[in-house]
């Protein structure tokens, strides 16, 4: 709008009864002496189609694109499928018990894979999965469900109490997991490698823990033995570090600090359990890739 | 859809019938998309908030009292959702504001028009988003989705005066933004 000092002062009473009258929302009595006021200026009458001109704006092209409606439709009411799967999914303590069940602490090494966050990825390829949208997790808590596609069909991820979950077509050989964020979320992962070849693939437990925070876990790979995993990460200018504790409850304990950046892989130290060294590897990354044979539930 | 339809749906949807959820969401999502858009000004986070509100309505069926329609109380909570997004968002590279307004224009426009209305279209976004979110709100509800000022008013749940000088700040913001960017062109 531009007007002279004068004329601002004169009109600027009559400005937001120009709002109005561009909504239908006068009175009557408003409407006729509006009415009366924009016969006589012509200063209004252009502060009126400009209002009216920004109304026009702010209306066009906001309606869904063709052919998009149903396909929404169907994210909707499958992301409401999807959660209502997950509050009907096994207790975690069973699951890591099942997890444990076979004897593979003989000579095992303990992999943390420490996952940095990603804004936006496309992981593709034969058997990857690829995600179309990313949302914000706020916390550990399930908040959002992705969307996104494994081999064409629809694939979900939640996250839960610290727990990322992928859920895949039922006809898939396993879940994955993976993790994305726009907030400063760090996974730990810790993958178990038994040494026995009888033992089964190796199976990944992920911990969650949002920057300056800490999270931490307790898994039993048996009926005798309990590992607490803790990990804090902290954020000075540019550094990311991760302070890391692993305790063999009754014991042994490894504390260690280390820098974090993406792609590497650092030995973090060792831990004693019944009298068995035990080295504990730390990866870091900004991606996972997920194959249907790599982890199971 | 009559109130008394609608009614009998969200009774079957607190009872944990989905195909009543989906026709609420089929009545509705038209309405609620255009609110979405205009909050965030890019189809895919459109998308992503239109998913989260009724994500959010379905969670909180229960809760609704039916003292506004289902439209509504989800126009309401996608409103909420956008801005909580917009307040956790930091801020975008100019690369992907200007990837937001390339929609693909229709056939029947010349490459020319399309061109002017994707660049006019990405004008407006951006103007849009310079403006406080109380007159975002207002202007939302009442340019976007029809809505009176006094139907404005109970979903923000504030006065219709508010609504009226929120969406009068916007108009002559907007009005303002707009006319230079006209000036520019021409």
């Amino acid at each position: 709008m531009t007007m002279n000092d004068k004329e601002k002062t004169a009109c600027g009473d009559w400005l937001p009864l120009l709002s109005k009258y561009c909504d239908d929302e006068l009175t009557r009595g408003e409407r006729e002496r509006v009415d009366g006021h924009l016969a006589a200026c012509l200063n209004c009458r252009n502060v009126l189609e400009q209002f009216r001109g920004a109304s026009r704006s702010l209306a066009l092209d906001v309606s869904m694109p063709a052919g998009r409606r149903e396909r929404l439709i169907g994210l909707v009411m499958g992301r409401i499928g999807r959660e209502r799967e997950v509050r009907s999914a096994p207790d975690w303590s069973e699951w890591l018990r099942r997890i444990f069940s076979a004897p593979v602490l003989a000579t095992a090494a303990l992999l943390f894979f420490v996952m940095w966050r990603v804004e936006r990825t496309d992981i593709t390829g034969p058997g990857r999965l690829k995600i179309d949208s990313l949302m914000a997790a706020a916390d550990e808590r399930l908040l959002q469900s992705l969307s996104g596609a494994y081999g064409g069909q629809v694939a979900w991820i939640g996250i839960r109490d610290g727990d990322v979950r992928v859920g895949l077509p039922e006809d898939m050989p396993a879940e994955g997991v993976t993790v994305f964020g726009r907030d400063q979320y760090i996974r730990l992962v810790v993958e178990l490698s038994p040494a026995s070849p009888a033992a089964s693939k190796p199976d990944v437990l992920r911990l969650m823990v949002r920057e300056g925070a800490e999270a931490s876990m307790i898994y039993a790979p048996d009926d005798r033995h309990r590992i607490r995993l803790a990990c804090r990460a902290i954020r000075r200018g540019s550094e990311q570090t991760l302070e890391i504790r692993v305790t063999v409850l009754g014991q042994s304990e490894l504390k260690t600090v280390l820098p974090l950046s993406s792609g590497d892989r650092r030995k973090a130290g060792e831990i004693l359990m019944d009298g068995a060294l035990y080295s504990v590897t730390v990866m870091s990354g900004n991606s996972i890739t997920l194959a249907p044979d790599a982890l199971r539930l | 859809m009559d109130r008394e339809t609608e009614w009998e749906l969200v009774a079957q949807a607190r009872e944990g019938e989905t195909d009543a959820f989906e026709r609420l969401v089929r009545e509705s999502i038209d309405g609620l998309y255009r609110v979405a858009y205009r909050f965030m000004g890019s189809d895919h986070e459109a998308e992503d908030m239109v998913q989260e509100a009724y994500f959010k309505a379905h969670k909180a069926i229960g809760r609704f009292q039916g003292d506004s329609s289902f439209r509504t109380w989800v126009t309401r909570i996608v409103i909420n959702v956008c801005k909580d997004h917009l307040a956790r968002r930091k801020s975008r590279p100019a690369a992907e504001l200007d990837e937001q307004a390339m929609r693909i224009p229709d056939g029947v426009e010349s490459p020319l028009d399309g061109a002017v209305r994707s660049e006019m279209r990405g004008k407006i976004n951006a103007a849009f988003q310079r403006l406080p979110v109380e007159e975002k709100e207002a202007a939302v509800l009442i340019l976007v989705d029809g809505q009176s000022y006094s139907q404005a008013a109970k979903t923000l749940g504030e006065s219709e005066g508010t609504v009226a000088w929120r969406l009068f700040e916007a108009r002559k913001k907007m009005s303002g933004w707009l006319g230079e960017y006209r000036k520019d062109v021409m």
